[in-house]
């Protein structure tokens, strides 16, 4: 999506322009998704909270106040439904068909972690020890890949400091990668 | 490893997992088909799962049972589990033929009530988002707000 303009193409989606959606869809689903993920679901579990969300979405496309700010609103959203979703699988009684279903998950959850490899481990233990403000930019800008409007108003910063501290950030990280090989060897 | 492009690319690679998958990202790309116009919202008023922790613990394996109302119709459903699939089962009240689109996921499915107002319609074995829009001849058409079932 273009850095601009994300109510523009919340106006558009709430007209029913399938493209406009599907761009909302693609530019904001891993934030979704990673909410959720963070609310402690399964990965089925938080693919169900992501669906419910962008049905809030598709219910609230014409009435959100701030549609500028729908990164924030999503989130929100997101921990709620989760939340939902999390009471509702603690009530239920397990059966059969759920227990396939979680074991069919496609992709490896957060245990297979070792399996990402080993230069993946690396990264992950440098990204552990960036100052916080910077882990949270770096995940939101380069990992969710989010429109910088959008982190600019999660994060409460100027949207001219977004590219500047993303460089930054990563330098630092870069530097962190080199600490952490230099300790591996 | 000098090129801050390179140390993004590193980093998007480290962390798979919080990206959302391929067909969890589809699958909600589909749901635009959700967004209706002139209909009544029908509001949930129970949900045997969340509202009746009695009847679940004397019910043990017992159907999930919902109940939504507008303002003139009310909508019952249960949903019956099986071996391998599960069947919606309906009514309206007051007992009224119609027309019931059942949405499931990014799919419709048309059904028809009968005179006392029973409809019936096959789920996927996997929890969806399911909800109704309930076609009366001669009202508004009321639809539900959407639930994982």
């Amino acid at each position: 999506m273009d850095q601009g303009d994300v109510a523009a193409v919340v106006h558009r989606a709430a007209g029913g322009e399938e493209a406009a959606w599907h761009q909302l869809v693609e530019s904001f689903s891993s934030l979704v998704w990673s909410v959720a993920l963070r609310q402690g679901l399964s990965r089925p579990d938080a693919g169900e909270a992501v669906q419910m969300t962008f049905l809030r979405l598709v219910e609230n496309l014409g009435r959100l106040r701030e549609p500028e700010a729908l990164g924030g609103w999503l989130a929100t959203t997101a921990r709620r439904e989760a939340w939902r979703v999390s009471r509702r699988v603690a009530k239920e009684v397990p059966t059969e068909s759920t227990a396939d279903l979680d074991a069919g998950a496609v992709d490896p959850g957060p245990e297979e972690r070792a399996l990402v490899g080993e230069r993946a481990r690396v990264v992950r233990q440098a990204f552990g020890r960036l100052p916080e403000r910077c882990a949270r930019l770096l995940e939101l800008v380069v990992i969710l890949a989010l429109p910088y409007t959008q982190v600019a108003r999660m994060l409460e910063m100027p949207i001219g400091s977004i590219g500047p501290t993303r460089a930054r950030c990563l330098q630092r990280l870069r530097a962190l990668l080199a600490d952490e090989v230099d300790r591996d060897e | 490893m000098s090129d801050p492009d390179a140390t993004a690319a590193e980093l998007v690679a480290a962390f798979p997992e919080l990206r959302a998958p391929r067909e969890v990202v589809d699958a909600a790309k589909g749901l635009l088909t959700w967004r209706t116009i002139d209909s009544e919202l029908a509001a949930l008023t129970f949900d045997s799962l969340l509202d009746d922790e009695q009847a679940a613990v004397r019910s043990g394996h017992g159907p999930r049972a919902l109940a939504f109302e507008s303002e003139d119709l009310e909508i019952e459903i249960e949903v019956l589990p099986s071996a391998d699939r599960r069947r919606l089962v309906g009514r309206l009240a007051p007992p009224t033929p119609a027309d019931v689109d059942v949405v499931v996921g990014d799919r419709t499915v048309t059904v028809p009530a009968d005179e006392l107002g029973r409809f019936a319609v096959d789920l996927p074995e996997a929890r969806v988002p399911v909800a109704l829009a309930v076609r009366v001849p001669g009202s508004d058409p009321v639809r539900t707000a959407p639930l994982a079932i």
